[in-house]
């Protein structure tokens, strides 16, 4: 039984030796010249078809590690002077906030991204930048529901949707974000009206994802639901049939804060603070916030291009043409902590 | 007798588990090629005693030398693999995942006659036919006799065997004595045993320490230690006794069981007969006594009687009263022991 | 004897491996930094924790003690099949479980549509709610008791329940007098296995939107930012970990004489008549399904919808292969290293088992403290694969010490203590001893143990999240980063290739412990 040990214990070691190698990575080099570290939080199966392209365009590797943005930030942290993040790339503009605040990144100027991005969707200093936009709006049952109903973010708690609607919890970046920027336009005492009446408007306790919350309208658990802009666009054009047979019922409204269209979030990217490839860094920033990049993410995902003159790719194009706020997604992040508090006084959970 | 003799001497030696003293200023002598009995009742330290010495416990006070060499004293322990002990244990501790060769060869590793040796050892031994076999297939005397040969295998300077019938049963037990014995006598091995059964001590050894309590009570070759006991404790751990009051005057101790000379200071003290030394003699003669129960016990009978003041035990080989008869007891005095209070 | 030997000296070394983390943690806690959770909020977490381990605990309990019973006790049709079967959910990890049951169930899905259809038939579990999660760890921990108490059943002679029936016990009574109260510390070593698991789980929790005290660690450390607040949080955690650790091992003190007790008799299985038999039958195939044929045969039929990303899903197959094998190996070694100085140091070898209990949020948050120390100060530490890898293999030992520990240390258990001694004064030191004796005799529950590190490193998510190097991805990172996107289908397929890497060490580890016999549970090989 010995010998039995020996040999299970040498097939392990085989095995990681193996798994090891097809890590596949050229070890990163520090000398700067062929590679740039990706930390990223946004993970689609495009991503390979991505980084392939810039791999061609500039002969630089693309090295990734994915995780979800926190975790990320605290590996960055603790990684310290030494680390090799070059560039750092999540979804949500607080998260990008987060990682700025917390000293992880570093100002980038660079023409070809003040050109492509548009101020209010990059940090004034440069430390990030928004790569492709999506909105946080209203789906809404339209057997029951006319787009008038639900043309501004005050109506969604409005007593006309009392335990109408869906929404998914207190613990998603989104909703935090969303509340965060109904703070900057409203202050912190009409935000928790609002908030309160979100909550006396629940037709459940929040549960799910954005997806859930469409699906739960179709269902007729509610006639309105919060959601982000690509779990739709998604849905209406799934391969799955019974996703498209959601999105002949449940309709996509556009609500408007303040008369100045409607909330959009980003997801994007910043130079990391000790990035040791930063030419790269910087290369790689560039190349997505290139309209090919910005066309293929948005292909990809179906979030809307950051740049207003890359047109979205179809399918998204056909939702593309709605307004805007033009409100800075700079502001969202410092305003989160004070979403939650708020968020948990009215007991969203 | 010369220390150059002593195999294994144990000088004042103490070990303390917590608040609880297991040995008490023991003083022990295994003479060269001879077999020393360590008998003692559960609990009175033979077996921490014999771990000692094996080095597997550690000392408070005293030294334990072997062959002329100190291996333990306070603060210094000659590790157990380098002190040329071989012990046998209680259950055996044969290694479950060797064969018996493996077993026997055990502590041969890396010596070029290893296989010669183990040989040797499986043939003396009788266990030749069963070399491949692994130890759970085995009889407990088979077992035992391997427990041997494997302690035997590295030519130790002693062998110390701990309690080594216990685990095996009565019929077999006579036959795997004396093979072992015969064994010890053979290879001139010095040898300790420890046990608690009076008779494997006394058939086996040739030298007897007795223990009590922590402490070494008395040494001495069994004979004179069956019929000199200097307590009680001692006289009890080597055979069955009855015990009853009696008091000294002027050297002289007097008990229902008659007189014997004392040296010893006036004053209550014990007199002890063994059941085997009471004989009856004709009614109205002698101690007069009811039987109170009569036991067979095959090669004699075991005969409690009653006087007006004491109960005693005796046993008879062939005929026995019957319960209810009054008998009546000669003891010879020669075999009366005076045992101090 | 005494004083610090080789083996003393590894002890420790594991040891420290094991606490690192744990200190990290309560280091962390003493920090600066605030986060704004609400006193109700924090409350309410901390009574759905207590709840969610209750409900489980509870249910583990009765699922796993009746199935044990039914199957040593009674005979019925594919008894000797439920034997080891009845472990197989151990496979499954729980966060896929919850994905089949939240979309299963899902007010939304197909099967609740199709319902809708039919008048009066409207109506499903939610499982997006305590109950909902509740079922699902149950479903998932069940085996935990099912083993224990399966074990203890086995090993407890009949003689004791023959002797309360000639006192005049009916069959229930002598259930209810003799064989209950004797179960008891195998069914609080099992039960605190199951609790032990809730509160570590965050993946499926925080899928059925389930807020426990983890949300709270979570909540503080990603959206307050505050990873000492976090760290605050994480303490209560730990000592419930801690207190659980210590139920267990208290309950574990009654059953060694039992199963070596001399006097032993196989139980006589009572057969079940007709009827009767095929009602157990029922219950064994019924928990089966529900904790895994059910949840699998969803995610098969959502994955068989989409096509996945095949090249990638066989790179992390590998990965997690890899890892699982190079964690477990690593993580038994240094778990050998305690149990064989565990008689001599108990209080380090408890201590060392922390990691297991301990939520992997929280893991996460301590792990962070020794890795930050080896990628500061060691150049080119934080880029090199090797030592990546190495990390994350540490992080495993960390975290599963005591799923190593506990094998190993029952296999030395079959060296007795005068095995060691005669190998001493046969010539080896203590440490050939150990080389020579020990090992070897416990190399069959050093087996055992690799199987059951490598099952639960396959299944491994927070630790591998935050500290894997560049370019490498477990089943589970994948599985996680889909469901995180609503991407279920596409979940579905590392989900489902996790059960196949994991259900073969399953099975041979369930067959080899229920085909084993008392006194021999380590088995021989």
């Amino acid at each position: 039984m010995h010998m039995r040990t020996n040999i299970i214990m040498s097939i392990g070691l085989a095995a990681l030796l193996v798994a090891c190698g097809q890590g596949e990575t050229p070890a990163p080099d520090k000398a700067g010249a062929g590679v740039v570290n990706l930390y990223t939080a946004r993970h689609y199966d495009t991503d390979a078809a991505l980084y392939a392209r810039f791999t061609e365009q500039t002969g630089v590797q693309v090295n990734v590690i994915e995780g979800n943005a926190d975790q990320l930030i605290a590996r960055i942290t603790s990684e310290g002077a030494a680390s090799p993040a070059d560039l750092f790339v999540t979804a949500d503009a607080g998260a990008l906030w987060r990682a700025q605040n917390a000293n992880l990144l570093q100002p980038v100027t660079s023409e070809v991204l003040t050109a492509a991005i548009p101020a209010n969707l990059r940090d004034p200093e440069g430390r990030w930048y928004g790569l492709n936009r999506r909105a946080r709006i209203i789906a809404y049952d339209s057997t029951k529901v006319q787009p008038a109903d639900i043309d501004t973010y005050e109506e969604i708690a409005s007593p006309r949707f009392r335990g109408k609607l869906c929404v998914r919890s207190a613990d998603s970046v989104y909703n935090l974000s969303l509340v965060g920027a109904l703070i900057e336009a409203w202050g912190p005492e009409r935000t928790g009206a609002w908030t309160r009446g979100v909550v006396a408007n629940m037709a459940r306790p929040p549960e799910g994802g954005d997806r859930d919350q469409i699906r739960a309208v179709n269902a007729g658990v509610c006639e309105i639901a919060l959601t982000n802009s690509y779990y739709y666009i998604r849905m209406a054009n799934s391969d799955d049939a019974a996703d498209r047979d959601v999105t002949t019922r449940v309709k996509l409204a556009f609500p408007s804060l303040d008369g100045q269209g409607a909330h959009v979030n980003i997801s994007g990217g910043g130079v990391a603070a000790n990035a040791p490839n930063r030419a790269n860094a910087i290369r790689l920033l560039e190349f997505l916030a290139s309209p090919e990049a910005q066309t293929m993410v948005s292909a990809g995902n179906n979030e809307f291009p950051a740049s207003p003159n890359v047109p979205a790719p179809p399918p998204t194009d056909a939702y593309a043409n709605f307004k805007a706020h033009p409100m800075s997604v700079a502001t969202y992040g410092p305003r989160q902590a004070e979403a939650q508090s708020l968020m948990s006084a009215a007991g969203w959970r | 007798m010369a220390d150059t003799d002593a195999m294994v001497l144990v000088t004042g030696v103490s070990r303390v588990f917590g608040r609880r003293i297991a040995i008490d200023r023991a003083d022990l002598t295994l003479m060269r090629g001879r077999i020393l009995g360590l008998l003692g009742a559960s609990g009175s330290g033979k077996s921490t005693l014999l771990r000692t010495i094996a080095g597997l416990e550690s000392i408070d006070a005293g030294t334990i030398a072997i062959d002329g060499r100190v291996v333990s004293t306070p603060g210094l322990a000659l590790a157990p693999e380098n002190r040329r002990v071989g012990m046998v244990f209680q259950d055996f501790a044969l290694f479950p995942h060797l064969t018996v060769a493996q077993n026997v060869g055990f502590g041969l590793k890396g010596r070029a006659d290893r296989d010669a040796v183990v040989g040797r050892l499986l043939e003396r031994l009788r266990i030749v036919d069963q070399s491949q076999a692994f130890p759970h297939t085995l009889s407990g005397g088979e077992q035992q006799r391997v427990a041997l040969a494997r302690a035997l295998a590295r030519d130790p300077a002693v062998i110390l065997l701990d309690e080594p019938f216990s685990s095996l049963d009565g019929s077999l037990r006579g036959e795997v004595r004396e093979d072992l014995m015969e064994t010890l006598r053979e290879t001139g091995t010095s040898a300790i045993v420890v046990t608690h059964d009076a008779e494997d001590a006394m058939i086996m050894a040739e030298d007897l320490a007795l223990m009590d309590g922590g402490r070494v009570i008395q040494t001495g070759t069994p004979r004179d230690l069956y019929n000199n006991p200097t307590s009680v404790a001692a006289a009890r751990l080597l055979g069955p006794l009855n015990l009853v009051e009696a008091r000294v005057h002027q050297g002289v101790a007097t008990s229902v069981l008659g007189q014997k000379s004392a040296i010893l200071p006036d004053g209550p003290v014990r007199m002890g007969i063994r059941p085997t030394d009471l004989r009856l003699t004709g009614p109205a003669q002698g101690l007069q006594a009811r039987v109170a129960s009569v036991s067979f016990a095959g090669g004699y009978c075991v005969v409690r009687v009653k006087t007006d003041t004491v109960a005693l035990s005796l046993h008879l080989p062939g005929e026995a009263p019957r319960t209810g008869d009054v008998v009546g007891l000669t003891v010879d005095p020669a075999r009366l022991m005076v045992l101090p209070d | 004897m005494r004083g610090l030997t080789v083996l003393r000296l590894l002890a420790f070394l594991a040891a420290a491996v094991a606490i690192a983390p744990l200190i990290g943690v309560v280091a962390a806690a003493f920090g600066d930094g605030r986060a704004d959770i609400a006193a109700a909020d924090l409350v309410r977490y901390a009574l759905t924790s207590m709840a969610l381990a209750f409900l489980v605990g509870l249910s583990t309990a009765v699922l796993g003690s009746v199935s044990a019973w039914l199957v040593v006790m009674h005979s019925f049709p594919g008894r000797n099949i439920f034997a080891w079967a009845l472990a197989l959910p151990l496979a499954a990890p729980a966060f896929a479980v919850a994905y089949a049951y939240a979309d299963l169930f899902d007010v939304a899905g197909e099967l609740r549509t199709w319902m809708r259809a039919v008048p009066g038939l409207d109506w499903g579990p939610q499982m997006r709610s305590l109950p909902g999660a509740a079922f699902v760890l149950s479903l998932a921990f069940y085996p935990y008791v099912y083993l224990t108490v399966r074990a203890a059943l086995v090993n407890q002679s009949s003689q004791a329940i023959e002797a309360a029936r000639s006192l005049g016990c009916s069959p229930t009574q002598a259930l209810v007098r003799v064989a209950l109260p004797l179960l008891r510390p195998a069914l609080a070593a099992g039960v605190a296995l199951a609790v032990m698991e809730t509160l570590a789980d965050y993946g499926a929790v925080q899928f059925l939107s389930v807020q426990t005290l983890t949300t709270g660690v979570v909540r503080s450390w990603f959206v307050y930012g505050s990873l000492e607040a976090a760290a605050r949080l994480a303490l209560p955690l730990l000592g419930a970990a801690a207190l659980l650790l210590w139920i267990e091992r208290l309950s574990r003190k009654g059953r060694t004489d039992e199963a070596a007790r001399a006097r032993w008799r196989p139980i006589q299985p009572t057969p079940l008549e007709g009827g009767r038999g095929l009602l157990a039958l029922a219950f064994c195939i019924g928990l089966l399904t529900l904790g895994l044929f059910l949840p699998a045969g969803w995610l098969a039929i959502k994955a068989l919808d989409i096509s996945p990303d095949w090249p990638r899903l066989v790179r992390a197959a590998s990965h997690s292969l890899g890892l699982g094998l190079g964690g477990a190996i690593a993580t038994v070694i240094l778990a050998t290293c305690l149990a064989l100085s565990a008689e001599r140091m108990p209080f380090t070898a408890r201590i060392s088992s922390l990691g297991y209990a301990t939520p992997g949020a929280v893991m996460a948050i301590g792990l962070l403290a020794p890795a930050s120390l080896l990628w500061q100060n060691v150049p080119g530490a934080v880029s090199g694969l090797g030592v990546g890898l190495l990390l994350l293999i540490y992080a495993y030992a960390a975290r599963l010490m005591a799923a190593a520990l506990e094998p190993v240390e029952a296999g030395l258990t079959r060296v007795t203590p005068s095995m060691v001694s005669a190998a001493r004064t046969l010539g080896r030191s203590e440490t050939g001893a150990a080389l020579a004796v020990r090992l070897p005799i416990a190399s069959g529950a050093m087996l055992t143990a690799v199987l059951v590190v490598f099952i639960d490193v396959v299944k491994e998510l927070p630790a591998t999240l935050i500290l894997r190097p560049f370019n490498v991805d477990t089943l589970a990172v994948i599985a996680d980063n889909y469901a995180r996107d609503e991407r279920l289908p596409n979940a579905g397929w590392p989900s489902l290739m996790i059960l196949a890497l994991t259900l073969p060490a399953v099975i041979w580890l369930t067959r080899k412990i229920t085909a084993s016999r008392p006194g021999d549970l380590n088995g021989r090989h």
